[in-house]
């Protein structure tokens, strides 16, 4: 019976069409940042036809949200102003150190390198991936409005990825928990005397943390540290916030540290990003500002 | 009466509330132990292929995987296309094969889509384009989403058995 039902016309179109979809798949496998035409459309005005129902949905579905929220709101109000007071303090103490900082460099006359120049574009998300496999993000700026493949995308709370590929006017953006195959994070975790390089590599979806291998088994990385990207790998900026470690174990062989590292940003509800550009301004030395933040 | 050149209009409508509006729609709570996944436009196109016919549901399946594929994964065309076309052929098999029945299109809904899931899967790990372990992929997204699509196909059968029924009448009156 199965073979009836199959039939040989039937079995040959099966295979052929298993053999075609294998060789599409293969082609198009790997990372391709420039797009052909057709797809470049079909995502411009699928994209343009997605902005118009996602940011009004996400309001009303905020206000219910807000609305239900609003007694934990008061709580974490006052929590809030707590922690604004202290925070003051701190900016106080930030702005004497980065004086003294200036002062340093220019003794030592620093020249601040290009990696550190940057500008901020606010870009709206438009369209989300809801799977679990491919965590992309469809933003509303394209290559019509300057945006180029590897610029990095972050949220005030911290780094979320990374432009992918880009149409005429609106960008695909992969993020930092799909680093499987996109680029690796060069990053350095904040610690005392000296800081700690590594590279991030590779992302744990059941928990979702990050994944910084390559540190040196003698820097002194240990939980709760601070990690930025360092800028060393000339794709992402310096100084961006990409989270707080969680774990440090052995690496592989023996030979360097693992850390995991839970990202600071909340990659679930996104709706404003910021996507980094990077200004190619000539720099004099000791500039008024120091690092940008 | 909905004429039949509007299936594609609809499917696209029904398409681009799935990559916007449904997200917002699932509380935060369960967001991040489970990840559901609504797939509205394979229930109708399986739908299409249990009441229509395995043409239909193939055509329908390969365009809008197709589009699925382009508009938001970036690294490889045809996973989608494949699977949706793959899962619209089986279920307009069943059109075929047996008596069509309220209990037989869900359960081919909910057959369908765990295969679609499946599928997917598959090729995203066959690939080396994921490292999620399938234990893991089983009980946090193919479980929940097999549940919900279920319920949710329940919830369309009555508008959509309507539509394709409708459907059918203009295209018996075109062919007299």
């Amino acid at each position: 019976m199965l073979f009836k039902f199959l039939g040989n016309k039937r079995l040959l179109i099966l295979l052929f069409s298993l053999i075609f979809f294998t060789i599409v798949m293969g082609l198009t496998l790997g990372g391709r940042a420039k797009l052909t035409w057709p797809e470049m459309f079909l995502k411009d005005t699928v994209s343009w036809m997605q902005s118009l129902i996602y940011q009004p949905s996400r309001h009303v579905a905020g206000f219910f949200e807000d609305v239900t929220r609003l007694h934990v709101l008061y709580v974490e109000n006052k929590a809030l102003k707590l922690s604004l007071s202290q925070y003051a303090r701190d900016v106080a103490k930030l702005n004497g150190l980065e004086a003294e900082n200036e002062r340093l460099r220019e003794m030592l006359k620093f020249e601040q390198s290009q990696a550190t120049q940057y500008s901020l574009r606010v870009a709206e998300v438009v369209a989300r991936s809801p799977d679990r496999w491919n965590n992309t993000i469809t933003i509303d700026l394209g290559s019509k409005q300057g945006i180029k493949p590897d610029m990095a995308v972050i949220t005030p709370q911290g780094l979320i990825g990374r432009v992918q590929s880009v149409s005429l006017l609106f960008s695909n953006v992969q993020l930092v928990s799909d680093i499987e195959h996109g680029s690796r994070i060069s990053a350095v975790a904040l610690t005392k005397p000296q800081p700690s390089f590594g590279i991030i590599e590779g992302f744990e979806p059941d928990r979702g943390y990050l994944i910084m291998k390559k540190i040196q088994l003698q820097d002194p990385i240990k939980t709760g540290d601070y990690v930025v990207t360092s800028g060393l790998g000339e794709v992402f900026p310096k100084g961006l916030t990409v989270g707080q470690v969680v774990e440090v174990k052995k690496g592989e062989y023996g030979l360097s540290k693992t850390a995991l590292i839970k990202p600071a940003a909340d990659l679930y509800h996104l709706s404003e990003v910021f996507v980094v550009e990077r200004s190619l301004i000539i720099d004099q030395p000791a500039s008024a500002n120091g690092d940008n933040p | 009466m909905i004429q039949r050149g509007l299936t594609p209009l609809i499917l696209l409508i029904v398409f681009l509330l799935e990559g916007t509006v449904v997200q917002w729609l699932i509380p935060e709570s369960l967001e991040t132990r489970l990840t559901l996944v609504p797939n509205l436009v394979l229930i109708l196109i399986i739908y299409i292929g249990t009441q229509v016919g395995r043409h239909q549901a193939l055509y329908f399946g390969l365009i809008f995987g197709l589009l699925k594929d382009i508009v938001f994964y970036g690294p490889v065309i045809g996973i989608y296309t494949f699977s949706t076309a793959l899962v619209g052929y089986l279920s307009g098999l069943v059109f075929k094969l047996f008596h069509h029945s309220f209990f037989l299109s869900i359960l081919t809904v909910a057959l369908g889509d765990f295969a679609y899931e499946l599928s997917v899967y598959g090729l995203y790990r066959l690939l080396h384009l994921t490292s999620v372990t399938f234990y893991t992929a089983l009980y946090t997204q193919f479980i929940p989403t097999v549940i919900l699509n279920f319920l949710l196909a329940i919830l369309l059968y009555v508008p959509t058995t309507k539509w394709i029924s409708s459907w059918i009448v203009d295209r018996e009156e075109e062919e007299r």
